[in-house]
């Protein structure tokens, strides 16, 4: 172990990330309440900005989340024309259209469970909310509005709700509306931070994930579900590592989770009521963005066993497990930094026979589509070179994919 | 220190000040994020802060926080991925970087072993200490240690070899 000494170690780590900050973490604790009134304000809305990010994460499961419903068309989000725009496109990547058009991101489509509408987050006010528009990017309009920062839009089976989550003062909870913004509730009231609500298919209730409910474990995170209305709220995983991104069977009797309990992510699969947790994966890999086929019998996931971001499918009991496509491969700045990252967010086509994903496979990150086996494998996005060379921030990406909920066609 | 109960914010502000950059550098080794980490560790902090009336004085009070940070940085990674890989050998300032091989021998580590090489080599921590940080049995700190000497040792030769 030759070059296992303090200063090998220091170079290859990333550098330091600013000054140290002591009243930053005296504020963040709550020691400073009341002293420093003013400074918590400015800290809480950078918190908020972090938290875009958290909801954004959060989003992404929601965003995979397909029913069924009418016509097909993919939903994506693209920055190619210098801010995040939410495009449809129809699913042999013709005809795609910029629906919003508006300074500020707009992001995670999701849509309507008729696919007529299409709810999604948008900052063009200041802050984030939850906004609504036609499936033709008419009739734009602000759910939420509210000073908080709101994102992560789910709607209810029936399309007469939309969940949402709220990010407050370093909190975060989840929150239900009437579909046209009216009827505002916080379901989960708790000091922890709440996230990836996710309805049931019969819409009774709703799985989500919650951290440090009574403040113990604030970096532990556990996947609860309550029923709709917030009552009967129940921790279902119970362990001491962070279990996130809860997604329903499509019969509602069980939910896929990701688990870190082994030290790595994994997918997990339960009863709805929290029994019966089963490790499916069991390897070390990353492996968020669990998604099951509208047919119940897979679940497609990320893996990232050989270091790339890779997306992976399996039999609903863990068999057969099988790589699919290559999805993405992080970029990074020469100091080892990571500079672009996106989840390949595997979703499936209404009738199961496709898969969306994104890659970045040709340097830019582009929608893909390819057959439910892995054949067929199709770019239906092209940024061309717009993101090549240039800080992330400057590079173009389209992310996001979401199908409108449809039958049994092909394009 | 034996026996004692709580931590003063004297003492978390004296470790902070002096250690805020070994915290911030190893926790974007989980994180994967300079950014991150860096919220992951005020993050962490202010947990302290909170909760330092808990800390039971067991171990040094930076092994408790590092068990704090490490859980941040870690409940991050979720949404990011492993830190460490990279698209080309890193140049500095043109020059090829003399420890490619070592980094890329870190990145394919599981993270727990590469965090406890972090804390060993760079944080220097003792086995008792980088167990309570883990979470894990001190035997079980030599024990990933020893894995990731092995596969560090197997890489690296493999590394020449090709």
């Amino acid at each position: 172990m030759t070059d296992l000494d303090r200063a090998s170690l220091d170079r290859i780590l990333p550098s330091t990330p600013g000054p140290a900050d002591w009243d930053d973490v005296l504020s963040r604790s709550g020691a400073l309440q009341g002293r420093r009134g003013r400074r918590v304000v400015v800290l809480a809305a950078v918190a908020l900005v972090v938290a875009v990010g958290t909801a954004s994460a959060f989003g992404t499961v929601r965003d995979l989340i397909l029913s069924t419903g009418p016509s097909s068309r993919i939903a994506f989000v693209s920055d190619r024309d210098g801010n995040s725009e939410i495009y449809v496109m129809k699913t042999d990547g013709s005809g795609q259209r910029n629906l919003t058009q508006k300074p500020g991101n707009d992001r995670g489509p999701v849509w309507s469970p008729d696919g007529r509408k299409i709810a999604f987050r948008s900052d063009r006010d200041g802050n984030g909310e939850v906004y609504v528009m036609n499936a033709d990017g008419s009739g734009q309009r602000n759910l939420t509005r509210n000073p908080a920062s709101d994102g992560g839009a789910a709607w209810s089976p029936d399309g007469q709700e939309v969940l949402f989550v709220r990010f407050r003062h370093g909190n975060s909870d989840i929150y239900v509306m009437n579909a046209d913004g009216s009827g505002q509730r916080n379901l989960t009231r708790t000091p922890g931070r709440d996230g990836s609500p996710a309805w049931s298919p019969d819409g009774r209730k709703i799985a989500f994930v919650g951290k440090g409910k009574n403040n113990s474990e604030v970096y532990n995170s556990e996947v609860y579900v309550m029923n709709a209305d917030g009552s009967g709220q129940r921790n279902l995983t119970r362990n001491p590592a962070p279990d996130f991104g809860p997604f329903w069977s499509p019969d509602g009797r069980k939910i896929a989770f990701v688990s870190d309990s082994d030290g790595n992510s994994e997918v997990y699969v339960m009863n709805a009521d929290g029994s019966g947790q089963r490790n499916l994966t069991r390897n070390a890999a990353f492996e968020p963005s669990p998604a099951w086929s509208p047919d119940g019998r897979k679940i497609a996931f990320v893996s990232n066993r050989d270091g790339n971001l890779e997306v992976d499918v399996m039999n609903a009991d863990g068999s057969g497990q099988r790589r699919l496509a290559r999805g993405v491969r992080p970029k990074y700045h020469r100091s080892g930094q990571i500079l672009a990252f996106v989840f390949p967010s595997p979703t499936w086509s209404p009738d199961g026979r496709r898969i969306a994903f994104v890659s970045n496979r040709d340097g830019n990150f582009e929608v893909y589509v390819m057959n439910a086996d892995g054949s067929g494998q199709r770019r239906l996005t092209r940024n061309e070179a717009l993101g090549q060379g240039k800080p992330w921030r400057n590079a173009s990406f389209d992310v996001s994919p979401a199908w409108s909920p449809g039958r049994k066609k092909g394009t | 220190m034996i026996g004692r109960r709580g931590a003063s914010l004297d003492e978390l502000e004296a470790l902070y000040r002096s250690r805020f950059d070994v915290f911030a550098r190893v926790a974007a080794s989980v994180t994967g994020d300079s950014e991150r980490a860096r919220d992951a560790v005020q993050e962490a902090f202010a947990t302290a802060v909170r909760k330092r009336g808990s800390f039971r004085g067991e171990g040094p009070l930076e092994a408790w926080v590092w068990r704090i940070v490490l859980n941040a940085a870690r409940s991050d990674v979720r949404r990011s991925i492993p830190a460490f890989d990279y698209e080309e050998p890193a140049a500095v300032n043109g020059r090829p970087e003399q420890d490619a091989e070592l980094r890329v021998a870190l990145a394919r580590l599981p993270e727990r072993q590469r965090t406890a090489v972090f804390l060993r080599y760079y944080a220097d921590l003792d086995y008792a200490a980088i167990g309570e940080a883990l979470g894990i049995h001190t035997g079980t700190v030599a024990a990933t240690l020893n894995a990731a000497h092995a596969s560090l040792r197997t890489r690296l030769e493999e590394e020449v070899r090709t």
